[in-house]
């Protein structure tokens, strides 16, 4: 099911049921909003499908199912695409109004569904994404052409995080990737020693990392060291760390949510609810939690 | 804290307020329940 919530009352406006399309679906990667629509593809890879709603009401605008859908990874927004990875791996782009394919980049190597965690990243006229071959893209969002493509030589297993200058990715190895935006060269590399999985946050100064099950850290940008590294918290369940108000939010398959400071990774505060905490997002003011049990609370953090 | 009595909540709050929480104890927080919804999984 989709849901469409009132943050405030969490009152249903509309909701989906996408079992008779496409049996059991699950979601992981972000939908896109835009202003009028939700942009998404389900997990099911039999048959790939993505749909369009209509913010306001559910009514779906389009759908597409095929080589052309979106699946698992992030939509994300270029101008009037939508962008995301079929069930190939390769980089997709629609028209995001109607759903008409724009253009696709096939990358080198074997047929390989996408993670979630290997969601494209866009900035104003470039989006770049890692490929199932061990290579980094970076490719043209007007023509869809590859600007340069950089093998990196591991797994990507994170999103790859980009700023217009920088941009890192970290692989199950445990390895970390500085790359130069503009060509591609790898600028510096850190080893942290343990698999990397999910989403990089990418602030200021710093570089938020999730490292598995029972790990999460920070390294400065010039990637030559760990700033905090935290691996007493529990079993980790969240793969895509929030950092929300200065904190760094995850949970533990406990039911823990933790907040730790951005700065020195410190604890602030730890709230427990019932469930394994899977999901994070914010609503304004509002902070959104999920459980992989299937379970939402909406809550607002006491100053 | 080792080998001291557990430190109540309120005691621990105290304490963090002081920046002076011992590692490993941590504030627990009752986060205000807006509402919630189980989608059944």
């Amino acid at each position: 099911m989709y849901y469409a919530y009132d943050i405030e009352t969490g009152a249903i406006r509309w909701s989906y049921d996408f079992n008779p399309e496409v049996g059991q679906a699950t979601f992981h990667g972000d939908p896109l909003l835009t202003e009028d629509l939700v942009i998404t593809g389900s997990e099911a890879l039999e048959p790939v499908r993505m749909w369009a709603f209509e913010r306001a009401t559910g009514r779906v605008a389009w759908s597409r199912e095929g080589e052309w859908a979106l699946t698992r990874s992030d939509v994300v927004g270029a101008g009037k695409l939508a962008v995301g990875r079929n069930d190939r791996g390769d980089l997709v782009a629609l028209d995001a109004g109607t759903g008409e394919p724009v253009w696709h980049v096939a990358h080198q190597g074997e047929r390989y569904p996408p993670d979630v965690a290997e969601s494209p990243a866009v900035l104003g006229s470039r989006i770049v994404f890692s490929a199932p071959d061990g290579a980094i893209y970076e490719v043209d969002t007007g023509s869809g052409n590859v600007l340069w493509r950089v093998d990196i030589g591991c797994d990507a297993s994170t999103s790859v995080a980009f700023d217009g200058d920088d941009i890192y990715v970290g692989c199950r190895d445990g390895g970390l990737f500085r790359l130069r935006a503009a060509d591609g060269e790898v600028v510096s590399t850190l080893a942290l020693g343990r698999g990397l999985e999910g989403r990089l946050a990418l602030l200021e100064d710093r570089l938020i990392v999730p490292g598995g099950r029972n790990w999460i850290g920070a390294v400065d940008r010039a990637l030559s060291h760990v700033l905090w590294e935290r691996t007493d918290l529990g079993r980790l369940s969240v793969v895509q760390p929030l950092v929300w108000r200065d904190a760094v939010l995850t949970g533990t398959g406990d039911g823990d949510v933790l907040a730790l400071d951005v700065a020195d990774g410190q604890t602030l505060w730890l709230s427990s609810l019932e469930g394994s905490i899977r999901g994070l997002g914010y609503s304004r003011d509002v902070l959104l939690i999920g459980t992989i049990e299937g379970k939402i609370y909406a809550v607002r953090v006491p100053e | 804290m080792n080998g001291s009595r557990p430190a109540n909540a309120t005691s621990l709050l105290l304490l963090a307020g002081l920046g002076i929480l011992p590692t490993g104890a941590v504030a627990q927080v009752e986060l205000d329940r807006l509402w919630s919804h189980d989608t059944g999984g």
